[in-house]
């Protein structure tokens, strides 16, 4: 695709390598691109890696995406940074397993807050200027734990089907405005987190599907790997009695 | 999964399973995985963990050098970020983990290359200048060493330093094929060479006699890269590769396109007598040939066979043994070693050779320069390949020759310690915290 005029991206959870990845993509196209996350250090590595790529603009913006407070002012300043937004990516998560969080249950209520509350009010916000824009693509990331609760991931995968949930409405929302939203649900990426587990997707293989289903008009729900969107239906459909039977 | 909110990158993992590309055994190390440069410091600094620690690339090397048994790993292959390019001035500044084969199609694209790319792509910029790696045109290029310009080192007993040619400390001399020992490596600026095209001009002629390849890589001087591959069944008989880039034509980035794949390692590989006996009977029959390769497919003949060439060798991997025979009587030594591979490995072996020009290298424990480089793979299985290499190294010896250090797990002491004079000079200004399987090889008891 060649855009008459660089695409302006923001990304909320920037240091995130599935978002690290799909930024690199579009700094080769010559992006204008906003990197928002916490740790203030790694942006400005990322932003320099993504100049040296080709981005026309890299800008790091250090701040903790999970504070509620001036969520709409925050967003009102990165979205007249370059005139407006072409792209909205919300790709932070906070994930552990239920091993850690039995231990700990406090973890619970950041997760859920991090994971559902923040991003719905980012996605909210968004959702507005990018509705009154009448144009641009707002995206969160979902992930498969979302698609049905299991033993092994339940908060994380209600804070994701949450987040599903929202997104499908603000999708029904922004019909006919011109602009659109989605959620896209990730498989397994590969990460230094998933280090030798089989079956995972580079990162720059997701990245690419995720940018490809932006400039195909981004469905309100997409997989990526998008082997997944089959993988899942038996997962989806069965029923609870076989279910229980499994340790998924 | 997305985990952004997970804390990891600054602590040593438990122990995880890292695969060792030579001996293929699963050795068990404390891996820490960092992401951003800015984690660096701190690892490398923990201070209540007194274990040693070494920092480590693909894990692409035969050698130990990136091993450590009973200590803390660095795995810096997530310190992939490109910091700068200076098209003008052609420096290229990247991370310790940027991939050679990342790298070259970032320059690709951009009308430039590194001036010295070894065999393999997946293997890291750092790992690069650890092993001060050479490729098939050290003759017109030297080996990596001459074209690093700076590095950014992280030390245990003072704060990171930045490293220029010259240093009168000699640390960054010591840290030019240095094995890691002198720090871990944050980033890299390279001179690169500018390039009109991402093709290269390419022949290959066989040949069936040691002394036609002696004059194959005497003429034709305008080609900056020779190598050839040699028949492990029929001593004296190969095939010879001359190539360089092309001087006009599209500048596109690169990679290999593996001829062959599999999803896991196969048990036995897919070296046996027969396909061993069919590759190279298919590799003599075919003449003389020439045509315009892009420089992916040439530069990385490996990785453009198969996709995790070493499982071609089986579930243990690919043994390797690397060495340089001095030009007197190089090639009386290359027919010895060539009838030891044959005998030693019933021709189960890969044997590349290429020609050293003059140029030394930079490093304290360079290994590249002045004579015939011969380079053995085969199946790192059973006694064979240490019997086999234990020869190799008789006929090395017998040379006056020298083995690579960066190569082989198995290299011993003396050979390695009475080959490189500055050996102790590098020891000296090693990081005393700093340490791996393979100093207990190059530290003479």
């Amino acid at each position: 695709m060649s855009a008459p005029r660089p695409a302006r991206v923001l990304i909320l959870g920037a240091t995130s390598q599935i978002a690290e990845a799909i930024a690199r993509l579009y700094a080769e196209d010559g992006a204008q691109l906003l990197l928002v996350g916490r740790n203030g250090k790694a942006l400005e590595e990322i932003a320099a890696d993504l100049i040296a790529r080709g981005a026309s603009a890299a800008e790091a913006h250090a701040f903790d995406l999970a504070e509620t407070a001036p969520i709409a002012e925050r967003f009102g300043a990165l979205f007249k940074r370059f005139d407006g937004l072409d792209v909205v990516l919300i790709l932070y998560a906070d994930f552990a397993d239920q091993i850690t969080i039995d231990a700990a249950p406090e973890r619970i209520s950041a997760m859920l807050q991090a994971n559902l509350v923040s991003t719905a009010l980012w996605a909210h916000i968004a959702a507005g200027f990018l509705e009154q824009q009448r144009s641009g693509v707002l995206i969160a990331g979902g992930a498969l734990a979302g698609d049905r609760g299991r033993a092994s991931n339940y908060i994380y995968g209600a804070g994701k089907a949450g987040v599903a949930t929202l997104m499908q409405g603000i999708a029904h929302r922004l019909y006919g405005s011109g602009a659109r939203a989605g959620v896209v649900k990730f498989g397994p990426v590969a990460s230094p987190m998933t280090r030798g587990q089989p079956g995972c997707a580079p990162a720059s293989v997701a990245a690419r599907q995720v940018k490809r289903a932006i400039e195909n008009g981004a469905p309100a729900a997409f997989y990526v790997p998008w082997q997944w969107r089959f993988w899942m239906w038996p997962v989806r459909l069965m029923p609870d009695f076989i279910m229980h039977r499994t340790r998924l | 999964m997305i985990g952004a909110g997970r804390s990891g990158p600054t602590a040593y993992l438990s122990t995880l399973t890292a695969p060792h590309f030579a001996a293929g055994a699963l050795a068990s190390i404390q891996l820490a995985q960092p992401r951003f440069g800015a984690d660096l410091a701190e690892l490398v600094t923990v201070g209540a963990d007194s274990r040693p620690l070494i920092a480590r690339g693909a894990g692409s090397s035969g050698a130990d050098i990136a091993h450590l048994s009973d200590g803390r790993v660095i795995d810096a292959s997530g310190l992939d970020r490109l910091i700068s390019f200076d098209p003008s001035a052609g420096r290229f500044r990247a991370q310790a983990g940027v991939r050679i084969d990342d790298a070259l199609a970032y320059l690709a694209a951009r009308g430039h290359a590194l001036a010295v790319a070894p065999a393999w792509g997946a293997a890291t910029l750092a790992g690069l200048v650890a092993c001060d790696a050479h490729g098939s045109n050290h003759d017109a290029a030297g080996a990596i060493g001459g074209w690093v310009r700076a590095i950014r080192l992280h030390r245990t007993d003072r704060p990171a330093l930045t490293l220029e040619p010259g240093d009168p400390s000699l640390l960054f001399d010591a840290s030019i094929g240095g094995l890691g020992l002198t720090g871990v490596i944050e980033w890299i600026e390279f001179e690169t060479i500018p390039t009109r095209s991402s093709m290269m001009r390419w022949e290959a002629e066989p040949f069936a006699r040691f002394g036609a390849l002696e004059e194959l890589m005497r003429e034709g001087q305008d080609w900056t890269h020779r190598r050839a591959w040699l028949d492990p069944f029929r001593p004296g008989f190969g095939r010879f590769e001359r190539f360089a880039y092309a001087k006009d034509g599209p500048r596109e980035a690169r990679y290999p396109q593996p001829l062959l794949t599999a999803p896991w390692p196969l048990s036995r590989g897919l070296v046996n007598r027969v396909s061993a006996g069919v590759a190279t009977g298919l590799m003599q029959r075919r003449g003389p040939a020439a045509r315009l390769r892009d420089y992916a497919s040439v530069l990385f003949p490996f990785e453009d066979a198969m996709e995790h060439f070493a499982w071609l060798f089986g579930r243990r991997g690919c043994a390797q043994y690397q060495a340089v025979l001095p030009w007197a009587g190089a090639f009386a030594a290359l027919n010895d070693m060539a009838m030891a591979i044959k005998a030693g490995s019933d021709g189960l072996a890969l044997v590349g050779v290429t020609p050293f020009g003059a140029r030394a290298g930079v490093g304290l424990l360079s290994f590249a320069g002045d004579g015939l480089c011969v380079t053995v793979r085969m199946r790192a299985s059973g006694e064979r390949p240490g019997r086999l290499f234990g020869k190799l190294d008789e006929i090395v010896a017998g040379a006056g020759g020298r083995l690579n250090p960066a190569c082989d797990a198995r290299a011993p002491v003396g050979l390695i310690a009475g080959a490189y004079p500055k050996l102790g000079a590098l020891l000296a200004l090693a990081d005393p915290a700093i340490s791996s399987d393979a100093i207990g090889r190059l530290t003479p008891s």
